[in-house]
């Protein structure tokens, strides 16, 4: 007769192992998608941060990207007491265990912040990078790792401060769920600073004069801080390579020809090829390669995303 | 069963790690290739044709003469996608008859590797190696 016995999988032993590790404070959230990091990636630091590197320079709609917030420098565990019910004779049992939940404070300038804002509602996953430098991730069954669900994550907007205190932006991040913590962590010490893998802007592209034959003239600022990129990136943007264009009426790559960087006017002229011809009013998709392309261009294309600009072939 | 992987360098041993030399992969999908004209070729690994480092510590590249004046060059690239690439270290000039190269190369910096072999002159065979460290976990 089969009977209840759980004494096999019930509790274990609870000695300290060697190289143990506690986990501090979260400093560093990587919120990512779907992104997992394969047990190669996870091998070992230098392996790590190329995976990481790499996931970064991907185009913002990749699934596989992640995203860096800013270091936080201040934090509170708000997460609750678990529900309790206490008999009248005494007895008490624990109900429900609370999610983990934390207000994570960094200082920003009002764009990251306003950035950091557009994660609201995000309900993927987050990697943790403590105040240890130990990278923080779920065991997948490859031998892998992922992100920690999160349950809601909250940056509030900005504000003035005060006298007393500190402006910060306060993060509120809840995990999804408290069962990850008990028994599927990956910990990798890591041997560099997230901070330095790369730190990417959006820009936004228009076109400063109208555009002449298959010439087009495309100036960029940076889509919040509207500060002119032109000077940090006129010899990085005067590379064919650092640009695409397509044809949206076939969806056909056309070829960038030459670029001339104008100084009078801040802007890249853009000249794209004439064969095949493209049709007077034909829509045009300029952009900027990926991040990873842009990187690997001999004058390296680094920092800026650049949201794709329609034009009109006159 | 509750379970914390922690992977530090120490603990590498711990959890087995088992070093082999893997060989890649030529233009022709075998270990060994030949170029006789002018053209470039590639030593990648895998079937999408691209190296993915692994705990790897540096690629050997030998290069054998077949006939004429061999002369070409072979780099060490590297990408952060797998489809887009540069170059990570100084060409290294192919000299008439056989020899061997060694890339050292930094795996922290990219994601994938391979290297491009370029004939200019003459006919060579061309294969390659890297050292692998994997871990059991």
């Amino acid at each position: 007769m089969a009977g209840i016995n759980v004494c096999a999988s019930l509790g274990g032993e609870v000695g300290r192992g060697s190289c143990e590790v506690r986990m501090k404070y979260p400093k560093f959230p990587i919120f990512a998608r779907s992104k997992k990091f394969s047990a190669a990636d996870i091998a070992d630091s230098a392996s790590l941060k190329a995976a990481l590197t790499a996931a970064m320079l991907l185009t913002r709609d990749d699934a596989n990207k992640v995203f860096p917030f800013p270091v936080m420098r201040k934090i509170a565990d708000g997460t609750a007491e678990p529900k309790k019910e206490t008999l009248d004779d005494g007895y008490m049992e624990i109900l429900n265990e609370s999610l983990p939940m934390y207000t994570l404070e960094s200082v920003t300038g009002v764009c990251q912040q306003q950035a950091m804002i557009d994660f609201n509602g995000w309900t993927d996953t987050v990697y943790i990078i403590d105040k240890d430098g130990i990278f923080w991730g779920v065991a997948t069954d490859d031998g892998g790792c992922q992100g920690f669900s999160v349950g809601s994550l909250y940056t509030n907007p900005p504000r003035f401060g005060n006298s007393a205190n500190i402006a910060t932006s306060k993060t509120e991040l809840l995990f999804g769920s408290v069962d990850e913590f008990k028994n599927k962590l990956v910990a990798i010490k890591v041997d560099f600073d997230p901070t330095k893998l790369a730190n990417i802007v959006d820009v936004t592209l228009a076109e400063s004069a109208a555009a002449s034959g298959y010439v087009f003239k495309i100036k960029g600022t940076q889509s919040c801080a509207g500060n002119d990129i032109y000077a940090a990136y006129k010899l990085a943007l005067a590379q064919t390579g650092a640009w695409k264009a397509t044809n949206l009426t076939d969806g056909s790559s056309i070829t960038v020809s030459s670029i001339t960087a104008d100084d009078a006017t801040s802007s890249w002229f853009i000249t794209l090829n004439n064969s095949p011809v493209i049709a007077p009013a034909t829509k045009i998709k300029l952009e900027f390669v990926s991040p990873a392309a842009g990187a690997l261009l001999s004058t390296p294309l680094k920092g800026i995303e650049a949201f794709s600009l329609i034009v009109t072939k006159p | 069963m509750k379970r914390i992987i922690l992977f530090l360098g120490v603990l590498a041993a711990a959890f087995g790690a088992n070093a082999q030399t893997v060989n890649l992969t030529a233009t022709n999908g075998l270990a060994l290739d030949t170029i006789s004209a002018a053209s470039s070729e590639f030593l990648t690994i895998g079937a999408t044709g691209k190296i993915k480092a692994n705990g790897s510590t540096s690629f050997i590249l030998t290069v054998t003469k077949i006939s004429g004046t061999v002369a070409g060059t072979a780099v060490l690239q590297g990408s952060h996608n797998g489809s887009d690439w540069a170059d990570v270290v100084t060409s290294y000039t192919i000299t008439d008859g056989t020899q061997t190269k060694a890339f050292e190369y930094d795996k922290s910096k990219y994601l994938y590797y391979r290297i491009k072999v370029t004939n200019t002159t003459g006919s060579f065979s061309y294969k390659g190696t890297y050292y692998v460290t994997s871990y059991n976990f």
